[in-house]
């Protein structure tokens, strides 16, 4: 990583820190991550919680990373057996609700990524909402689900 | 000499005549028991078994290390197949995931059934060339197999078990979707389609499930 790259970074930790700072009684996120792919991969998979705990619904209207080309929100249906992908163009976290994103479920579509990403490595995703802020988050990149609960004895 | 005059029908007869008859029930359930087939094993919600197993018809692939992938090639173990597209970011990935947990859930049951094969088969082969492949279906599990071929031969096979599969366009010529079925089929080592999974998927109950269908195709195939 290059001097300047190490300075992005920093700044981009600095505007994740205050935007957290300013959205912390907004929007709430929780858990963020990308699923693990091989480095060959176009297209990528984030998940995470979103709590609303205000009183008003607040909408998310996009996404962007400055690490892929494209952010879109799908929804991973199955409806008849045939699993299909749904864009969804704007998504509503309710007042005191939550919503979650979670694999065979919504996600975030991350496309054409511009370096090669490996575990353990952070994806930062910006999220356009309806307030006209935007939340931004961070992703750490880990295996799926799946391997963490079959590796469950890495616990003890 | 004397003779007692104690009948010998009642002192040894009659259990000899019991022994007889309790032999002859015996027999007759032991003889019930091992002519009449098992019962059907009892499988989670998301499993059906096929009765009787539907037969394949010869179709012709190519794996992921450019070797030829034929009806053969799942003659003799079981594999567990699942259709799906590299470019694929939520369900094939997450399929992958579960299925590399089914793998180890099956490896670690009492009395390890055989390993069966995993294959993975594309159904966008505009992308999905066996290098992409090799690039994306070992990083799951490297016994993982990924197989590709001619639209018309991948056709070939997906008719026959009911897999279907639909292009989205996006905006980006190369961007498109596939929706396509989300359920894995089991086949037995006959070649015939055997089980069907639907998600949600759980890999305990998978490797359970792999199990009875296995014993039960063992008790009566012998």
């Amino acid at each position: 990583m290059n001097r300047r790259s190490l300075f992005a970074l920093a700044f981009a930790l600095c505007c994740s820190l205050s935007a957290a700072i300013a959205q912390a009684d907004v929007l709430n996120v929780s858990n963020a991550w990308v699923r693990e792919a091989p480095p060959t991969s176009q297209v990528l998979a984030a998940y995470l919680q979103i709590d609303n705990p205000g009183t008003q619904d607040i909408a998310i209207n996009g996404a962007s990373s400055p690490q892929f080309e494209t952010v879109e929100i799908h929804r991973t249906e199955i409806v008849d057996g045939v699993a299909r992908m749904i864009a969804q163009e704007q998504l509503v976290i309710p007042a005191g609700g939550s919503v979650t994103f979670e694999p065979g479920g919504l996600h975030f579509m991350l496309i054409q990524s511009l370096k090669p990403l490996q575990r353990g490595d952070h994806v930062m995703i910006q999220l356009r909402l309806s307030t006209g802020d935007n939340l931004q988050v961070h992703a750490e990149v880990r295996p799926g689900m799946d391997a963490e609960m079959d590796h469950s004895h890495h616990h003890n | 000499m004397h003779i007692h005059s104690k009948s010998p029908g009642n002192g040894k007869g009659l259990p000899l005549w019991l022994a007889a008859i309790a032999a002859l029930i015996g027999g007759i359930f032991t003889a019930n028991y091992m002519l009449v087939p098992p019962a059907a094993p009892t499988l989670s919600q998301s499993t059906t078994q096929l009765v009787p197993p539907r037969e394949l018809q010869a179709f012709e692939l190519s794996d992921h290390h450019g070797t030829v992938f034929d009806l053969e090639r799942l003659r003799g173990h079981w594999s567990f197949l699942f259709f799906g597209y590299t470019h694929c970011p939520d369900i094939c990935p997450t399929t992958l995931s579960t299925l590399n947990a089914v793998a180890h859930n099956i490896a670690a049951l009492p009395n390890t059934p055989t390993a069966p094969q995993f294959i993975f088969i594309s159904i966008d082969p505009a992308r999905d060339t066996p290098e992409q492949l090799a690039k994306f279906v070992p990083f799951f599990n490297p016994l993982f197999l990924g197989v590709t071929g001619t639209q018309a031969a991948i056709d070939a096979l997906t008719k026959q078990l009911s897999v279907v599969y639909f292009k989205v366009e996006a905006e980006r010529p190369d961007g498109y979707l596939m929706d396509h079925s989300a359920a894995l089929l089991l086949i037995d080592p006959q070649g015939r389609l055997h089980a069907l999974m639907s998600p949600p998927f759980d890999p305990a109950s998978m490797a359970q499930d792999f199990q009875k269908l296995t014993q039960y195709y063992e008790t009566t195939h012998e």
